[in-house]
């Protein structure tokens, strides 16, 4: 058997060292691109258009408030800088006649029309959209010349009202408000069914039409469309998942490991969509701080330690924080539950499952193919290295966002205040673990040798 | 006989029915007002600022006063073309800094071509979905958002003239 001489080890490794580094650029290049999309989740401004819909009686009303700075391009008479509601009638009526376009409610997907309109200039300190019935009773009061509203501040309140076939069909509605603006002017929009007022529901300008009130199969099925496209758009998850299963090269050892996060993500998930999550608004950037720490914890300790032995321990714990960065991701979406709260819940859980089952079965096969090529060491090094940096800089980067957070506060809110303290703890407290993980491994090695 | 004479009147009456009936023009009728206003105040804006004041600006991260003509006159084709279901046509680049006469006639240009363009508009297809660069919208809410950029220009334009000495009121209404 020939050795392989000194020589040719050397140019075996300046071969492939060239491959190793460009393999780790490449894969770096694309985790950077991963991480600049995971950062595009910054709150705009809203200018938000408020709506009710109620349908009762053969016809649908339409109550809707829409800021009066949307309407910039009607030409609203004014006089010093206020507008002049003696005078605005005719403007009114043209702004009325243009929402009537904007506003798409649908019986069974057919577009309805609507048969009259009303409504009236209101401050911004007018409250009477908190229900149904004070806003339809405001939007049919008629003009209020009195009223003092400056220039582009207050409120259009504008009422439609369209002949429906029937109160048993399936309405949609969609909002095309300055469209141009998207998410900038969303529709908030509750749905009243006889004297119950319904869930809010954001939509953005433009999006899709809404079911009011969606059959359950509807909503469990748009709601593991959302499950699976939140696991796939969630870089940092995935990036979990990776740092999680690259070490462990046997698929019998990844189940347990799988089965772990599942059932941990799933508690926080529902727990947490149940309402019994903090509410503080500290809670959703340290939970996104603590993913990121996961990250970093599950990276450093595949290269410091090749032991697996409390891996399903940890995933647990971490599972239990990403369950939580589900329900934040989920929060925006429940409102079109309708009535069907759980079976919603269970199916974006069951999105989620589907989405992480076909992430591992491109990852699994990946991994085989590329221990062809390195040691699986080597690998699980490199994969790790770059996981737990591209950890490091959301750590860095979320770290900063948690500490911007107003904690100036009262009641159960406040336990933000201790929010830097517990991500610094949880962080110390991995920093030992993972120490005498390290001590331990090295203990042992030692013994071994000895013996 | 009364039975052929209620007959006759039942007959004239679904034959009105059924005829085709005009739109109402209100919104079609409003952003023809606003074309031809705007092109008044706009272009007297244009006009009223001194040709060595075109590159004016009231910040770093602002338009300079020639930019924001050009802007106008973009903004113009880009919306009348798709409302007015009429072809823009096409017109050379022309540089925010260029001379002031260039900037004024290809504003005056614009306002003309949107004049042309919303000429037939009527009421019947406002609900009809349009594309503006790459958002789709309404046809109403695309002469709302028209109008309500060329109040937001005037305002700026006013500024801009009112800045560099300029007498605002001579391009009031």
């Amino acid at each position: 058997m020939a050795r392989t001489s000194p020589r040719r080890r050397a140019d075996g490794g300046a071969r492939q060292l060239p491959r190793f580094v460009s393999s780790w650029l490449a894969l770096l290049g694309l985790l950077l691109a991963c991480a600049g999309a995971a950062r595009a989740h910054d709150l705009p401004v809203n200018t938000m258009v408020n709506a009710f819909v109620r349908v009762h009686g053969g016809e649908a009303d339409l109550v809707a408030r829409v800021p009066m700075d949307l309407l910039r391009g009607v030409p609203f008479p004014t006089v010093d800088g206020r507008y002049d509601l003696a005078q605005s009638g005719p403007f009114e009526e043209l702004a009325r006649t243009l929402l009537a376009d904007a506003f798409v409610l649908a019986e069974n997907n057919a577009r309805l029309a609507p048969v009259r309109s009303e409504g009236r200039i209101v401050p911004a300190s007018d409250r009477s959209f908190d229900r149904f019935d004070h806003a339809l009773g405001a939007a049919r009061a008629g003009p209020r010349p009195e009223a003092s509203v400056p220039y582009d501040t207050g409120y259009l309140d504008v009422h439609f009202v369209y002949p429906v076939k029937s109160t048993g069909s399936r309405f949609e509605i969609q909002s095309q408000v300055t469209v141009d603006v998207g998410v900038l002017a969303p529709l908030t929009v509750r749905y009243v069914r006889g004297d119950e007022e319904g869930r809010a529901m954001i939509i953005p300008a433009g999006a899709d039409p809404v079911d009011l009130d969606p059959a359950w199969y509807r909503a469990a099925g748009g709601f593991v469309r959302l499950g699976i496209e939140h696991i796939l758009s969630g870089t940092d998850h995935l990036l979990f998942l990776l740092c999680l299963v690259v070490p462990v090269r046997r698929l019998r050892a990844i189940v347990p490991l799988i089965t772990a996060f599942t059932v941990a993500h799933s508690v926080t998930l529902i727990a947490s969509a149940l309402g019994f999550a903090p509410r503080g608004p500290w809670f959703p950037p340290l939970v996104e701080a603590a993913i990121a720490a996961s990250i970093v914890y599950t990276a450093l300790e595949n290269i410091v330690t090749a032991s697996m032995g409390r891996r399903e321990l940890i995933t647990c714990l971490f599972g239990l924080v990403h369950g939580f960065g589900f329900s934040n991701a989920l929060g925006d979406s429940l409102q079109f539950a309708g009535q069907h709260l759980l079976v919603s819940l269970l199916a974006f859980n069951v999105g989620i499952e589907i989405g992480q089952l076909g992430v591992l079965c491109v990852m699994l096969p990946l991994f085989a193919l590329l221990r062809r090529r390195m040691s699986p060491r080597r690998l699980v090094v490199v994969l790790s290295s770059m996981g737990g940096l591209l950890g490091a800089v959301w750590l860095v980067e979320r770290w900063q966002v948690l500490w911007k957070v107003d904690l100036a506060c009262s009641g159960p809110s406040c336990l933000g205040h201790a929010a830097p303290w517990l991500v610094a703890s949880v962080a110390v407290l991995a920093l030992v673990v993972m120490l005498s993980a390290y001590r331990k491994h090295r203990t042992s090695k030692i013994s071994r040798r000895a013996q | 006989m009364p039975y052929l004479f209620r007959l006759t009147v039942a007959a004239a009456l679904a034959a009105a029915v059924s005829l085709p009936q005009a739109a109402p023009a209100g919104v079609a009728d409003f952003i023809r007002t606003q074309t031809a206003a705007q092109e008044r105040d706009l272009g007297a804006a244009a006009r009223g600022m001194p040709a060595d004041r075109y590159r004016y600006s009231p910040g770093p991260e602002q338009m300079t006063f020639g930019e924001l003509v050009l802007h106008v006159a973009d903004g113009n084709y880009l919306f009348c073309s798709p409302i007015g279901s009429t072809a823009a046509p096409a017109v050379e680049k022309l540089p925010s800094d260029g001379p002031k006469d260039a900037l004024v006639k290809r504003l005056q240009d614009s306002f003309d071509f949107c004049a042309r363009a919303l000429a037939t508009l009527d009421d019947a297809k406002m609900s009809e979905m349009l594309v503006i660069g790459n958002v789709r919208s309404p046809r109403s809410m695309a002469i709302l958002t028209l109008s309500g950029t060329w109040n937001t220009h005037l305002t700026m334009a006013r500024d801009y003239l009112s800045k560099n000495g300029q007498n605002v009121a001579s391009t009031s209404r």
